[in-house]
Formats: structure tokens, C-alpha cells, sequence
């Protein structure tokens, strides 16, 4: 990051970045959460908020344009060789800043801010404010691609419908104390890391924990539950957050009870006859070790359970860990709370009661036969459901009337008493549900995600070889997905595309375009250029494999530290087969090993090998500038001496010819030194 | 085209470090990608830790895989100085050595992977005239260099089993009534405990609650101990002799259901720099007592292999296999 002058838009602008984006964020999601505050954090200062209005208005000494035409300006100036930190990034800032300024203002309105945060007397949009949509994707670009997440992941989303405005206002919709503390909420609520559920459901879960955990405004939106458009952002912001939760309590809280995991129920056999197994699978997150997780429920403490991981993101069953059996999860009440607890480190796995419960076929999602419970009736495709009571009169009543294929299945055991089962297929209409089957669809706009692939880091960034599949979460059957600009088709009926290989590029743009809505994300896509070299060593294992410290010997890859050895002797019998003999650099110095199969005491050059049609000299000294031939001496060695010239001199026509210039050159020096002998 | 093992260290080195999970899962992606079936998450952290191009420790109790940092690193060999690289890389990584290796004399040879393994790395060869020139190639390249050769390095520096036997906690007491398995020398594999009438038996333990673990038990005492070092110990004391031994071929011959002990493993590998072919025992005429299947090293120098064998307690058998290299 360089060096700014003292004040001015520099001064905010380096000010700004190095508080949001740093080393300790590296691989955090990071959001432009601008308030005054914070500015007079930073500048030490009271009220700084109308210094940096006032200088990022004005802008950088070059610019001379409008606000959004200074900020486009100095964006193109600095991407052409992209060196350094972003210049624009006060400018996004400042219209974070605006997403969140207080007034008498509709909660929708954004420009009537902007211009009152700039003391500017205007109305409607800003000239060229569209244009910074390339702003927030380019700072999006930097964040991912260009520092590879070192300084933190920002991603560019939208928050509603409107295009341009949502960029700003996602960034504000939570603090980012909210966005902490919703950890803690999602905690208590009994949710389950990453799961998608509706908006209502989601809601009823978190409502008896937001109070105290939530701004009072945040609270009063999600209690007054208007469906205005904010509201509806908001309920998706916290959605995206439960989305992307590994499940810890809070940030970096490693230790006992501090985790949460996903429990789902898996129908592994399902036949019309009402033949049914029902298992608990649980849903694997990438830090926790599932395989040593030692389970048991309060109500059994004494019964171990335990479960070993497969190829997807789900487990295999859950097991009696005594006698390896699998448990029965028709024993458990489906309508209330199932949860066990790891002895070990206290990890929560649970799944929360439900009087219906929806089941998906297994082997796309889980690799698994059967079916596997997920909490929203797919748009397509067959699917499950399982209810109880009048809950099941309810469900009935919809697949009858909503569904093209709907029939129930005759249960003679696998479900808890009570509970029936239906399956369905075909068409089906969500409009006409009633309020109180929250396993149906809301209308939202749709979203992305990303299944499989392997990822570069935490960010959208995968590599070339381990590309993701698309998943389309729409309530609209009607849609469009495209990537780079071609639509994307699929020949099954499920909303999963492949990414064609032939489209990828490093940077990407999916879109998925319904009726009324439109949203894009951008994907990158990683080929080379990652650090690989002038690494320091993570790790140090000792002379018996084990981890130690760098203090003592120890091994990392190639690398060897704090060792002390004799020097090592090569033996030159190990450059060939069938060594006819050795020569020394001695003229006489040579040894018949086909006689004698002891190294001799002189340093060997040259390993002989007589073979049909030629005669091979390998090379077998240790510095080929130091093993010229000595024309020294060589009395001591007269008994061999003609031997040593002739298996030079003699078969001077059948030697092969040395691969290395040097080699030859050696060489050469061995067969005149022959020759005059 | 890249090899699902070469894939693996690319996701490795662009990230640092895998759990255990993490590792399984993108072994999984990468031979789908690689359309090569069955690789084996277990197999592939073999390999490449015994090429040093990975570096395994437990952390929390949790297995964990680390990138190596790059390092050119010297064959035992002598003649032409050869060199191989270890440790992380990347795609742009041999067009960088092959541009700074002209600038100082050196030569760089591929082998696209090891003989009967195409799942295994490119083997990427840097040789030269001098050693002078290999170090300023990694001078130039920001690459780890060490002119002593690591499998002279390790193999003297290693543990060895009779140290062993002598610093592990020994501890008095019967067997437990834990679920166990017995390693029957003999054959290959696990069994039944108590089928087999050694001196030293080979437990591996399953309780409820923790890991599973190996203990070597001999004289009514046993102790804890890592499976590979326990096993060469427990065959010392029983003097059993699994490890072959061809001195012609300059080849070392280890049963596959054996294994080697990490350490020692590497310094077999880094005498060739590649990884040990399979081969049955019987197109080896080894005896299919100990095992079916052998990993046979080769280019091992006479001095580190005596010295190897020495450590694991072994005399080595002798047979000449035919040559792999």
C-alpha cells in the first residue's frame, strides 16, 4: 500500500482501504459498512464525515468531472496497469455511506441521500452513476484475483432489484456487528450451517434471539415483516449469511460446544409396497472431522454413535459405533427436535422438529439410493413428503390440487407412528399454498451457487481442472441462465448446469434472467500463477515422522534443517549395470571388476562398460572441471599401465559419444593423454 | 495432459495446506478430472510425501497435508550432477526453470511420471556439469537448494528401531478387552488377535471413544507406537525378514502392505526421485510369504541401503528384481 499525502482524497482513500482491507481479513468477507463513526475513528476527529464528503466529492487533483465521472476516470487510469491499491475506493465509500444516511426518507429512497450527504441540491440519479457498477465488480476482481484474498474477499452483490443502487445497499443492510452476532443467533435457533430454507421459516427460527443481537430498526423490519423490497433484502442478506456459516458459534471460536453441524434424514429404500428405511446422515462442513466424532443423545448418553464420511457432502448413516448397526431414525420423533452431542468436543448435530418434512432423490445431490431430506419442495423433479397430523391433511390438500402427479404411499414401517408419506412428480404450482406450508418456495430473486468444483481459496475463484456445477435457485420455472453470454441448457429437468469448458475464460459472468428480475455473478477462474517458490517451510517433522519444532533437525519436503553428517561418498558402481572397470585420472589407475569387486582407494572417473558394438565411459567423478587427467606420478600404477591406455586407445572407434559437451571434451583429454603414452 | 497427482499438488501449493477432508475431496475431483478411477486419498499422500512434495503432521489431533516449499534437491549419484525438484509448483513452474536454466548451464529433463504410474507428478530433472550451476539455478529461481543429498541426509539422521525400542514408554499390563486387529507378519494383513504365536505381536485398537491406535506388545509390556515403526520393530524382534534386496540392480524391494516409515520412505524415493513401481511377487520371485505385492525403489546407492535396512532392523533378502528404472 503507498504512501498519501496528508490530506485530501489520498488521504481518505488509503485511510479508508487499509481498515477494511488488511492481513487479518485475509479470506473473511469483507463489507463497506461506511458510517461517521467510523470516519472519525479513523481521522481521529469529530464530525470527519464532512471532510471526506467534501474531499471525495471533489475528488483526486486530476480530476475535474462530475462525482461519477471522477470515480470512472481514475478507475481507468489505474486499471491499465493495476499497481497499488485501488484509487476509486473512496468513491465507493461514499455511496456506502449514502445507503445508510439518516433522514425523512422512504426506506427505499437512495438518491435523495446521496445528494444530501453532498450538500448538492439536485434530485434523480447522478450522471454516469451506472457506470459504477464496474467500480464495485472491479473492486470485487481486485479482492479475488488480483491479492488472491491475502487482504480480504469482497464480492459485488445485489441487494433487491435495482441495479445499480443495490450495490451500495447491500454493503449497509447489516453492520457488521449484526452480521457477527447472527452466528450466535443461527446458533441458538438450531439452524443448520448452509441450509436453504424459506424466508418464513427462517424467520420464525431467529425471531426469539434477535432481540439485543440486531439494531432496534433491524428488528422492527423483520417483526413488521411488510414484504417491502427491503424487507425482502433483508431476510435474503441473513439468508446469504446462513448460507455461507461453517456453523461456529462466533468468529475463530475453536473449543468445547462452539460448533453446529446439519442432521438430515436419508430414505435409503422406498418401494410402493410401503417398504421404507429411515436413517440420519449428517451434512459435512470442511473443518470438522466427522469421523471423529463420537455422538450421543441426552436421552442415551451410554449409546456411542458415529459416522463415516463419504464422497459427497453428506455422511454415511449414522451407526451404534458397538455393534456397528445403523440407527433407525424411525425411533425418534420427527416433529421434535432430534440432536446429538460429540463427547469429545462437544459439537452440536441436529436437525429441528418439523411436522413436514420434504425428501429430494439422493444420488444427485448425496451420491446416495433413496432420498434425502431438504427443506424446500423443489420447482422440479420428484420429491417426498412426509407429515403428520393435520399438517398432513394441509399437504395432502396442495399435491392434490397443485401437483400434476401426486399419490400417497402406504407406510407399513420406517417412519415414526403417525406420519404419512406422499410422492410426487410432474408440474406443480406454489402460488395458491397456503400460509402454513412453509416447505414451499417464497418468491425471491433467484441466486447462484456453486456445487463441487475445486475452490482457489473461500472466494468464487476455482481452478481450471475443478470447475463447479451451477445451481439455480429460482422460484420462477421460467428462466434463463447464461455463462458468458450463452445460454446454458441442461438435458435433465433439475436447475444443475455444467460450465462448458470451451466457454471458460479467467473471468467469468453467469447471469440468470426470469421475468422480472435479472441477477449476475461474476466466477474466476484460476490457471497459474499462484506462489509456489521463496516459500518458508509450514511444517517440520523429525527423524521419526513426527511434527517437531524448527529448533532440532527436521524435515519439510526437500528441505533439511540443523542436521550434521559425514560427508557422503558416492559409490560409482551405481552408475552401471555391468561395470567392465573403473579408471582413475592416473594414468594406470584402473580396476577389472569383472576380478575384483572392491572399490579402489583412488577416485574413480570413469565407470567402463564393454557392451556388443560399443564401449560406454560413464562419467562418475564428482566435478567434471576437476577430473582432467594427471599426468603425475603414475609410476605407482606401471603395472597397469598398458591396460589403462589401451582400453582408452583400443576401442577409441567404438566409444559412445557423450551426451555432454563437457563430457567430450574430458574425454578427448583422456584419449590424447592415451595416445602419447 | 496433467496428471490427477500433479493436479493435486497445483490445488496444494495454491492453497498451503488440506485437511484431511479437504484432501479426500479434491482427490476425488481431480481423478474425475484426470479420468483416472480409484485413487486413493491414502495412496496419494504416499506418494507424494515420499517425492517431498508434501509434509504431514497432526494438528488438534487432526491430520493435516502442507505444501513443501520448492527445493532442488541432489540425486546420490554420481557422474553428471542431477538434481530433481521437490516441494510445491505450479504450471508456469518448468517454463521458469527451462528460461533460467540455459542462462546457467543446466539441463532440464521431464519424465512425464513414474514408470507404471501415470497418476504420479511430472519428474522434473535439473542436470549439470558442476554443482556450482544447479545452485545458481536455484539461486536465480528463488528455489530451495541443499548440495547434500536427502536420502543420505535422512536415511543417516532417521530413527532407528533399535533407539526405538529402547526411548518408547514401555508400560506393564495385560491386554485389554478393546476391540482389536493382530498384523500377522506372515501374511500381510490384519487379523483375528491372538491367531499368531510371535514374540512381538502388532495390535491396533478401536475404542469407543478416541482414535484407534497400534501398540507393539512383547514380554507381557507394550507400548504405543506409529504403525510403520512398530511393525519393523515387531519383525526385528521376531527376526522376520520382508525387505528384498538386489544389489545388482541396485533395487530395494519393500511388501506393499508393509509400508515404509515416512522418513525412510522419502529417502528411498529420493535417491531415483520418482515413485516405487508395483510389482506382484511373483514376476519378482519374491516370497509371496510377506505380501503379493512389493514397492520396489530403485537407484539405491549400496551405502544407503545398508544403511536403511539398518535402521528398520532388517538384513534384506536377497533376489534380483528386474529392473524397473
Amino acid at each position: 500500500m503507498t504512501e498519501t499525502d496528508s490530506n485530501g482524497y489520498d488521504y481518505w482513500n488509503t485511510l479508508l482501504f487499509r481498515d477494511f482491507f488488511s492481513k487479518a481479513n485475509e479470506s473473511k468477507r469483507v463489507y463497506l459498512y461506511v458510517t461517521p463513526e467510523r470516519l472519525s475513528r479513523l481521522a481521529e476527529r469529530e464530525n470527519a464525515i464532512d471532510d471526506f464528503v467534501r474531499e471525495v466529492y471533489r475528488g483526486p487533483g486530476c480530476t475535474q468531472g462530475s462525482l461519477c465521472e471522477n470515480a470512472y476516470s481514475v478507475y481507468r487510469k489505474w486499471s491499465s496497469n493495476r499497481n497499488g491499491t485501488p484509487p476509486y475506493f473512496a468513491f465507493l465509500c461514499l455511496f456506502s455511506l449514502a445507503a445508510d444516511h439518516e433522514g425523512d426518507w422512504p426506506a427505499h429512497a437512495y438518491y435523495p441521500r446521496l445528494w444530501d450527504l453532498l450538500k448538492v441540491d439536485k434530485e434523480g440519479t447522478p450522471k454516469s452513476f451506472e457506470r459504477m457498477r464496474i467500480l464495485w465488480s472491479d473492486l470485487e476482481k481486485w479482492s479475488t484475483v488480483d491479492t488472491e484474498e491475502k487482504y480480504g474477499i469482497f464480492r459485488a452483490q445485489l441487494a433487491g432489484k435495482r441495479v445499480n443502487v443495490g450495490l451500495p445497499i447491500a454493503q449497509t443492510i447489516l453492520t457488521e456487528v449484526e452480521r457477527r452476532n447472527l452466528k450466535v443467533i443461527f446458533y441458538n435457533a438450531d439452524l443448520e450451517p448452509g441450509s436453504e430454507i424459506s424466508g418464513s421459516r427462517l424467520l420464525e427460527a431467529i425471531m426469539p434471539f434477535i432481540g439485543g443481537s440486531l439494531r432496534p430498526r433491524t428488528v422492527n423490519r423483520l417483526k413488521n415483516r411488510d414484504r417491502s423490497d427491503y424487507t425482502q433484502e433483508l431476510v435474503e442478506a441473513i439468508h446469504h449469511e446462513l448460507i455461507i456459516w461453517d456453523g461456529e458459534k462466533s468468529e475463530g471460536s475453536i473449543g468445547v460446544g462452539s460448533q453446529r453441524l446439519g442432521l438430515r434424514l436419508w430414505l435409503p429404500a422406498l418401494d410402493d409396497f410401503g417398504h421404507l428405511a429411515s436413517r440420519y446422515v449428517i451434512k459435512c462442513i470442511e473443518s470438522i472431522e466427522i469421523e471423529n466424532l463420537q455422538l450421543s443423545t441426552s436421552i442415551n448418553p451410554s449409546n456411542a454413535y458415529s459416522c463415516e464420511p463419504s464422497s459427497s457432502v453428506y455422511s454415511m448413516e449414522l451407526i451404534k459405533t458397538e455393534t456397528r448397526i445403523p440407527l433407525d431414525a424411525s425411533k425418534f420423533d420427527w416433529s421434535k427436535k432430534t440432536e446429538f452431542k460429540c463427547s469429545r468436543t462437544q459439537t452440536l448435530v441436529s436437525c429441528k422438529g418439523s411436522p413436514i418434512r420434504v425428501f429430494v432423490g439422493a444420488l444427485d445431490i448425496a451420491q446416495k439410493s433413496g432420498y434425502i431430506e431438504t427443506y424446500i419442495v423443489p420447482r422440479k423433479g420428484e420429491f417426498l413428503v412426509a407429515a403428520i397430523g393435520i399438517h398432513s391433511i394441509l399437504v395432502d390438500e396442495w399435491g392434490s390440487t397443485c401437483c400434476e402427479f401426486w399419490k400417497e404411499i402406504p407406510i407399513q414401517h420406517g417412519v415414526p407412528s403417525g406420519w404419512r408419506i406422499f410422492r410426487s412428480s410432474g408440474k406443480r404450482r406454489f402460488e395458491e399454498h397456503s400460509s402454513k406450508l412453509f416447505i414451499l418456495p417464497e418468491k425471491t430473486r433467484p441466486r447462484v451457487a456453486y456445487r463441487g468444483g475445486v475452490r482457489f481459496n473461500k472466494g468464487a475463484r476455482f481452478f481450471r481442472f475443478g470447475l463447479p456445477n451451477l445451481l439455480v435457485h429460482s422460484f420462477s420455472s421460467e428462466y434463463l441462465v447464461s455463462f458468458n453470454d450463452s445460454i446454458l441448457t441442461n438435458s435433465d429437468e433439475s436447475d444443475l448446469y455444467e460450465i462448458p469448458i470451451e466457454l471458460v475464460r479467467a473471468e467469468n459472468k453467469i447471469r440468470v434472467v426470469t421475468t422480472d428480475s435479472e441477477v449476475s455473478e461474476a466466477l474466476y477462474v484460476v490457471d497459474d500463477n499462484w506462489g509456489w517458490r521463496d516459500r518458508n517451510a509450514l511444517v517440520f517433522t523429525d527423524k521419526y515422522g513426527e511434527a517437531t519444532s524448527k529448533e532440532s533437525f527436521g524435515i519439510s519436503g526437500g528441505c533439511v534443517v540443523n542436521y550434521d553428517i559425514p560427508p557422503y561418498e558416492m559409490d560409482p558402481l551405481s552408475v552401471s549395470e555391468k561395470p567392465s572397470c573403473l579408471m582413475g585420472a592416473i594414468p594406470g589407475q584402473i580396476i577389472d571388476m569383472n576380478r575384483c569387486k572392491q572399490i579402489p582407494d583412488w577416485q574413480p572417473v570413469w565407470v567402463v562398460e564393454r557392451r556388443r558394438r560399443e564401449v560406454v565411459f560413464i562419467y562418475c567423478g564428482n566435478s567434471i572441471s576437476d577430473s582432467s587427467p594427471i599426468l603425475k606420478n603414475y609410476e605407482e600404477y606401471a603395472t597397469s599401465l598398458k591396460k589403462w591406455k589401451s582400453t582408452l586407445w583400443n576401442t577409441r572407434k567404438r566409444i559412445k559419444r557423450p551426451r555432454s559437451r563437457k563430457l567430450r571434451v574430458l574425454l578427448k583429454e583422456y584419449l590424447n593423454v592415451a595416445k602419447i603414452l | 495432459m496433467i496428471g490427477a497427482l500433479e493436479k493435486l499438488l497445483y490445488v496444494l501449493t495454491a492453497k498451503g495446506s488440506l485437511t484431511w477432508a479437504n484432501w479426500k475431496n479434491v482427490c476425488e475431483i481431480v481423478s474425475q478430472s484426470s479420468n483416472f478411477n480409484g485413487l486413493s486419498p491414502s495412496t496419494a499422500l504416499s506418494v507424494l510425501d515420499e517425492l517431498a512434495h508434501v509434509e504431514v503432521a497432526k494438528q488438534n489431533g487432526n491430520l493435516k497435508i502442507f505444501s513443501s516449499p520448492a527445493c532442488l534437491v541432489m540425486l546420490p549419484q554420481p557422474g553428471v550432477r542431477t538434481a530433481v525438484l521437490t516441494g510445491g509448483r505450479a504450471p508456469e513452474t518448468l517454463s521458469v526453470l527451462e528460461k533460467n536454466a540455459k542462462e546457467v548451464s543446466c539441463r532440464i529433463k521431464v519424465s512425464e511420471h513414474s514408470k507404471g504410474r501415470p497418476e504420479t507428478p511430472k519428474v522434473v530433472y535439473i542436470e549439470a556439469d558442476e554443482i556450482a550451476d544447479i545452485r545458481e539455478l536455484s539461486n536465480r529461481t528463488d528455489v530451495n537448494f541443499n548440495a547434500d543429498p536427502i536420502s543420505w541426509i535422512i536415511s543417516y539422521c532417521s530413527g532407528c528401531i533399535r533407539d526405538l525400542e529402547h526411548s518408547v514408554k514401555w508400560i506393564k499390563g495385560p491386554e485389554p478387552s478393546t476391540e482389536a486387529m493382530e498384523f500377522d507378519f506372515n501374511k500381510g494383513y490384519r487379523g483375528r488377535v491372538g491367531l499368531t504365536n510371535y514374540e512381538a505381536r502388532l495390535i491396533q485398537y478401536f475404542p469407543r471413544v478416541s482414535q484407534p491406535y497400534w501398540v507393539l506388545r512383547h514380554n507381557n509390556r507394550y507400548a504405543q507406537m506409529d504403525r510403520s515403526w512398530g511393525l519393523y520393530l515387531g519383525a526385528h524382534i521376531n527376526d522376520i525378514d520382508g525387505i528384498i534386496w538386489d544389489r545388482f540392480h541396485s533395487q530395494i524391494g519393500i511388501p506393499l502392505s508393509w509400508g515404509v516409515p515416512r522418513p525412510l520412505g522419502k529417502a528411498l524415493c529420493m535417491c531415483s526421485g520418482k515413485a516405487p513401481v508395483i510389482l506382484d511377487s511373483e514376476y519378482i520371485n519374491a516370497p509371496k510369504t510377506y505380501a503379493t505385492k512389493y514397492s520396489i525403489y530403485s537407484k539405491i546407492p549400496r551405502n544407503i541401503s545398508e544403511l536403511i535396512l539398518y535402521k528398520l532392523g532388517q538384513t534384506g533378502i536377497t533376489i534380483q528384481i528386474p529392473k524397473t528404472a
